[in-house]
């Protein structure tokens, strides 16, 4: 049987007095893909930063329910520990724009104390960089700005920094929706070897049942704040169960 | 026939309108033309008899025609006060603009704003009473350059405040939450990351406060004393600076203390100005 990093029992969510979550109960398997899928306006962002408790910056957000990363409950810990183990990477490429390529990468590490030397710092940065399939294209300029990179770079470059936390749980916000295809497919097989060789649990938000299939071992598919179905990604996509499922599956929803 | 015709009269309707504006705005800048081309010439005149150098570096002679000395000290004091108004200033500001931006829309962050806005019209001339009152009279005894620091800081401050909320508002709400997703404290996150990304716009702040601080002379009418002899940093002893210098200088029936005045106030002018141009070219540069 998996084991479980992520669960998340009884979800409700509710923003500016609107229920957005409407009691979400599911789990993660450790060292899996999942993919979250539903339709837009659904709530997918909202998870993933329930999750995390991004939504503690929120103040129109009330949350009610659990979410447990490895069995220890997120809201019985600060907000902040728990931004360590479950990293983020967003919709929109995100690199801190007044910092250089190498300091976007090293300050995770350079906040938490991660490294004791400079040359350890640069080899976090360094598998950060490998690890996102960046470092060959920036190796040669790790200080000059992340403004200079094209989207998809800039989107690797977040995912690198999310990386140099040395997070165990990475939640993706759809994050290929703003990168052309070719640097899509390198973030898709980044994050493929992160939870092959690394054991990371990846919960990977998109709409692209295409996506879905070739990265995910596990779909979840979310619509109105509930999980409609959920489970092997084979299994949902080419059976589904539930007809609003099926309907999303053929473009219609 | 009559299509062409209304096209002229439109026209001319057109010229006069332009004309009507290009004199009003000449109205509202010739008096700022005029004072800056008879700073330029008095000024220029008293510093070209003098010697730059001299006018620069020398302790002041109001009483000696044949040499009148320099604006050393007090320029000195300027830069002084500058500097502690600087510190002084931004140590408390950007707290209060932390707070304000940070914890936007809390009860506590309007009330901070509305604070900050109100006390940027205040009269310096009271902060100026105020901090006689307390650092001159009460607790030194004496007028002292901390006291006139302490007073233009607070000229300053809630400028500053306004100034770098907004430049920490401005901040892209993606890079904020990255920074809130890099798993430190609040505050470690707010200093290390968040306030770094808008310090240009926080710089900017500063520099336009420090160019109005520069010019002010009310905060310091009572609390610096006015000395001119003699270099010293001393926090707790008389000093001079630049714009009152002008104002007592110029009120003296001696020629060589006009000629000082004369010659401080072009200086403080180029001081503005530059500070000033510094502050556009880095907005200049933050919009690209
Ligand atoms: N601050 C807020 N206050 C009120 N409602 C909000 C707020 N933020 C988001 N919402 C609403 O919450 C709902 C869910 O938003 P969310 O961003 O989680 O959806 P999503 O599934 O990620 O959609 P998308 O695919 O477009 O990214 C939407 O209907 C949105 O309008
Ligand atoms: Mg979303």
């Amino acid at each position: 049987m998996a084991t479980y990093a992520l669960e998340v029992r009884d979800l409700h969510v509710w923003l500016s007095g609107k229920e957005i979550l409407r009691g979400v109960t599911v789990r993660f398997p450790e060292a899996a893909v999942t993919a979250v899928m539903g339709p837009s306006g659904t709530g997918k962002s909202t998870l993933l930063r329930a999750i995390n408790r991004l939504l503690d910056l929120n103040p129109e957000a009330r949350v009610e329910g659990d979410v447990r990363v490895y069995g220890r409950s997120v809201y019985e810990m600060e907000p902040y520990e728990v931004r360590r183990i479950v990293a983020m990477v967003f919709q929109e490429p995100n690199p801190f724009p007044h910092l250089s390529i190498y300091d976007n990468v090293a300050i995770g590490p350079r906040l938490h104390g991660l490294a004791r030397t400079k040359r350890e710092l640069d080899e976090i940065v360094r598998w950060a960089l490998e690890k996102a399939m960046l470092w060959d294209e920036v190796k040669d300029r790790l200080d000059s700005s992340p403004m200079k990179l094209s989207g998809g770079q800039r989107q690797r470059l977040s995912l690198a920094r999310a990386l140099a936390l040395k997070p165990r749980i990475l939640l993706l916000d759809e994050p290929t929706a703003n990168v052309d295809p070719v640097n899509a497919v390198k973030i898709e097989e980044a994050i493929r070897g992160l939870v092959r060789e690394e054991g990371l649990t990846a919960v990977f938000v998109t709409h692209m049942p295409s996506q879905a299939v070739r990265v995910s071992e596990y779909i979840v598919f979310l619509y109105g704040g509930r999980v409609v179905e959920q489970g092997p990604s084979r299994e949902v996509a080419l059976n589904p169960r539930n007809p609003l499922t099926e309907k999303f599956f053929r473009g219609e929803l | 026939m009559r299509g062409p015709r209304r096209m002229l009269a439109r026209k001319m309707w057109n010229y006069a309108g332009l004309a009507v504006l290009v004199t009003l705005a000449g109205l509202a800048v010739a008096p700022l033309l005029h004072i800056l081309y008879l700073v330029a010439l008095k000024g220029g005149e008293a510093i070209a008899r003098i010697g730059l150098r001299r006018f620069l570096t020398e302790s002041p002679h109001p009483f000696d025609p044949s040499d009148p000395g320099g604006i050393g000290p007090a320029l000195l004091g300027t830069l002084e006060l500058a500097a502690l108004t600087a510190a002084g200033a931004t140590l408390i500001a950007l707290p209060a603009a932390v707070l304000i931006s940070e914890l936007r829309g809390s009860r506590l962050s309007r009330a901070t704003l509305l604070l900050a806005l109100t006390l940027v019209e205040f009269p310096t001339i009271l902060v100026g009473l105020t901090v006689y009152a307390v650092l001159v009279d009460h607790l030194v005894g004496r007028y002292n350059m901390l006291a006139g620091a302490a007073a233009l800081a607070i000229v300053v401050l809630p400028y500053l405040v306004v100034q770098a909320s907004e430049a920490l508002r401005q901040v892209p709400e993606g890079v904020r939450e990255a920074a809130y997703s890099m798993g430190a404290p609040r505050t470690t996150t707010v200093y290390a990351l968040i306030a770094p990304a808008a310090r240009r716009g926080i710089l900017v702040g500063l520099l336009i406060g420090l160019a109005r601080a520069a010019g002010e002379t009310a905060p310091l009418l009572f609390t610096i004393g006015g000395a001119y002899e003699g270099y010293h940093l001393c926090l707790l002893r008389e000093g001079g600076a630049v714009p009152l210098m002008i104002y007592q200088f110029i009120q003296m029936p001696y020629q060589a203390a006009r000629e000082l005045a004369w010659g401080a106030a072009l200086v403080l002018m180029l001081i503005v100005v530059t500070v000033m141009v510094a502050a556009r070219l880095i907005v200049r540069e933050v919009r690209m």
